[in-house]
């Protein structure tokens, strides 16, 4: 190869870098926005029906069934204000994936308003304590009320989601 | 490209042991693996620059010493 | 005591200090980051509160090389500005020297954080904002160090460089805000904030010092390479021909 033509070739590679990295930051400003929905927006009507969108939210307590005779669970994602959507899925549910807990799973809704989920993951807090000294502080304290106040929305549709 | 064919198969190697020691053990791998191979790659990328000066050097030395035995 | 500063701004002159100065941040590296390893293995929980098992101690190489690639950056913008303003041959070797220590660290980063993903979240990748633009990064330290390599004239691809990685650093807030923005329902994602409250002290103690070691190994990286720099850069000159190195 002509150094010339070895110039040129970086040069192009330096630009097509610099493209696919302003390309991807349009990607992210869009994602920034809906990046996923809560249950409150596809209730209400926001998704267009029958695209494919990430559903967040917690997954409400005691609602987690798993088939006895197939690889497939059912489980509820509420916002804790009364939006609920029943999510099933027939992928692996990961390591982390608890009720009361965040999860953000990607699929679309169908015709029974069931929500197919293509892939669930679970969502964490950047709170790094100790399993046993969270009980410990429990014990001390009186049990905490349900969350199901004001207060907590923001975090609902937001970090904690 | 080698440090990034061994960072795929790192990560190959670490989904097909399953168990979470070996994503710990994963992680670590490659972060130990790039963090040890720049500075190997800086030193014999230093020695390569030092030999390259030092032939450069002789061949002068070679060419200032012919120029003189020509002029005399 | 004075030290005049400008005097390390010469090639011949910083190509000594840093021979002199490496030995010790190779040590402060390895000693910062093996006791950082070693109390987040050792001093620290088997299993989280929210539900992490033993797999979180990843977090001991990936934050420490996320906030250094986040910094190397930083740091490769300053040589490259004092470089633009000042003209001195030195901040530009610098500004090349940073780019690829931050490249590599941002593929330790992105390389760590899959595997914590894969275990913690389900995945190892997903098109989170925080991960995009941490992608992007990678991208940005990527078309750099293409630009510098494609001009072989170094005082032009010094310049061009220099403003590319200026351009970049616009990214480098998008990456914190990704998450950390005011606004939470605006910017919900995949990846937790980054916050630093609710850490218990042993792991932060373990993340301080990993961080710390990363840092002191840039340092030495850095140095070692920008020495490389200065030799084939100076090649020519006659403080080079008489180092002892080449005698």
């Amino acid at each position: 190869m002509k150094p010339r033509t070895k110039r040129i070739a970086f040069v192009l590679l330096a630009l097509l870098t610099v493209g696919a990295a302003s390309a991807l930051i349009s990607k992210a400003m869009d994602g920034n926005l809906n990046y996923l929905y809560a249950p409150e927006q596809v209730l209400k009507g926001e998704v267009p029906a029958g695209t494919v969108f990430r559903l967040g939210g917690l997954v409400k307590k005691g609602s987690l069934k798993r088939s006895d005779t197939k690889l497939e669970a059912r489980f509820v994602v509420t916002d804790n204000r009364g939006n609920e959507i029943t999510v099933v899925t027939n992928k692996i549910l990961p390591d982390l994936f608890q009720e009361e807990k965040s999860q953000v799973s990607r699929g679309k809704m169908n015709d029974e308003g069931l929500f197919v989920a293509e892939e669930v993951l679970a969502k964490h807090d950047s709170e790094y304590m100790p399993a046993e000294l969270k009980d410990v502080l429990a014990k001390e304290h009186a049990p905490a009320p349900a969350k199901v106040d004001g207060s907590e929305i923001g975090k609902m549709t937001g970090q904690k989601i | 490209m080698l440090v990034l064919s061994v960072n795929v198969v790192a990560i190959v190697f670490a989904s097909l042991l399953g168990n979470y020691a070996d994503y710990i053990l994963g992680a670590m791998f490659i972060a130990a693996l790039l963090m040890l191979f720049e500075p190997i790659q800086l030193m014999l990328k230093r020695r390569a620059v030092l030999h390259d000066i030092k032939r450069l050097k002789r061949l002068q030395q070679r060419e200032t010493s012919e120029r003189k035995k020509s002029d005399q | 005591m004075k030290i005049n500063w400008f005097k390390y701004a010469a090639p011949l002159n910083f190509y000594s200090l840093a021979g002199k100065v490496i030995p010790f941040f190779w040590v402060a590296a390895i000693a910062l980051t093996a006791f950082g390893l070693y109390w987040g293995f050792f001093k620290t929980p088997d299993s989280l509160e929210n539900g992490m098992k033993e797999y979180y101690r990843i977090i001991f190489v990936h934050l420490g090389s996320v906030w250094m690639a986040m910094w190397l950056y930083i740091m490769m913008v300053f040589w490259a500005l004092v470089g633009l303003v000042f003209n001195t041959k030195l901040s530009y070797m610098m500004a090349s020297a940073t780019s690829i220590t931050g490249a590599l660290l941002t593929v330790v980063a992105l390389a760590t954080g899959a595997i914590w993903g894969k275990t913690s979240w389900g995945t190892w990748w997903d098109w989170d904002p925080k991960l995009t633009t941490f992608l992007i990064l990678l991208f940005i330290y990527i078309g750099y160090i293409a630009l510098q390599s494609a001009i072989d004239d170094t005082r032009r691809s010094d310049k061009a460089s220099a403003v590319l990685a200026l351009v970049g650093l616009a990214l480098v807030p998008v990456i914190y805000s990704a998450v950390n923005c005011p606004d939470p329902t605006q910017c919900s994602s995949l990846h937790q904030e980054s916050s630093m409250k609710n850490i218990e002290p042993n792991i932060m103690r373990g993340i301080i010092f990993t961080t710390l070691g990363f840092w002191m190994y840039s340092f030495a990286a850095i140095l070692m390479r920008v020495r490389n720099i200065i030799l084939q850069r100076e090649r020519n000159t006659t403080w080079v021909s008489k180092l002892k190195e080449v005698n």
